[in-house]
């Protein structure tokens, strides 16, 4: 299973306007990186925020979405050049988007249980502070998420 | 040893869910709390909570931005309702409210 792939890495992205537009522009990346349905990876995106927020503070948000006829969880991580205005709980501009993008029906629930692990892990303030540090190298975050989470 | 249980749920089930269960667990052990926190999440029920945990916690916490299962567990039990969101943001807040 590869769910995480330094190809996924984008790192010190320029954006022009608020989480709406950063949330286009990581659609744009991750479907021409993955073959995905850009149009429909965007409306999940901008669907979920709708709901509340994904700006969990630290400068940090997970965005996700769900997409049908997805074989298997992608998992992306943008960087912003400058700090985006995300409407975050703290209330401060995110600099780091990890982008969780789910098959809609996922009988495989071992994925899901990779992927919770992960968000717990985001609760760990020394994890986002290693994020932070390494905001402008891809290879560095690809190694750190990598020795922090077990993808296969 | 004082204890609380919770429930944690959010629309997609895959990352709020878990974040606002890390925390609170975290937070209410760092106060000297036993903490049991189920998460209903898209890969189902995780750490159900049994009657024995409800009828040993001394208040529950429901941290959820949809309706969650099994409420009627809490029957005569002090609860708390709030948002992922507040979890996430200072569930230290939160647990000092009880």
């Amino acid at each position: 299973m590869q769910e995480f792939d330094v190809q996924n890495i984008f790192t010190d992205q320029v954006v022009t306007g608020d989480k709406t537009a950063a949330l286009d522009q990581m659609a744009q990346l991750l479907a021409t990186q993955n073959g995905l349905n850009q149009a429909e990876l965007a409306a999940g995106f901008q669907a979920r925020e709708a709901e509340s927020t994904t700006g969990f503070g630290n400068g940090v948000a997970i965005p996700h979405a769900k997409l049908a006829g997805l074989k298997q969880p992608v998992v992306g991580l943008v960087t912003f050049e400058a700090g985006v205005n995300w409407a975050s709980l703290d209330d401060q501009p995110v600099n780091i988007a990890i982008a969780l993008i789910m098959p809609l029906d996922d009988p495989n629930k071992t994925h899901l249980k990779v992927l919770s692990k992960f968000a717990r892990k985001l609760m760990d303030d020394e994890f986002i502070g290693d994020l932070q540090a390494n905001r402008h190298d891809a290879q560095g975050l690809y190694t750190l998420i990598n020795n922090t989470i077990d993808f296969n | 040893m004082k204890k609380f249980v919770g429930i944690t749920k959010c629309p997609v089930g895959i990352a709020h869910t878990y974040m606002a269960a890390e925390k609170l667990q975290k937070a209410g052990e760092a106060q000297g709390y036993e903490v049991k926190i189920e998460t209903q999440g898209a890969s189902g029920v995780e750490d159900e909570l049994s009657a024995q945990d409800v009828a040993d916690a001394d208040f529950v916490i429901i941290a959820a931005d949809v309706a969650v299962d099994g409420e009627e567990r809490f029957n005569g039990k002090q609860v708390l309702y709030a948002k992922t969101a507040d979890a996430i943001k200072d569930a230290n807040a939160l647990i000092e409210r009880l």
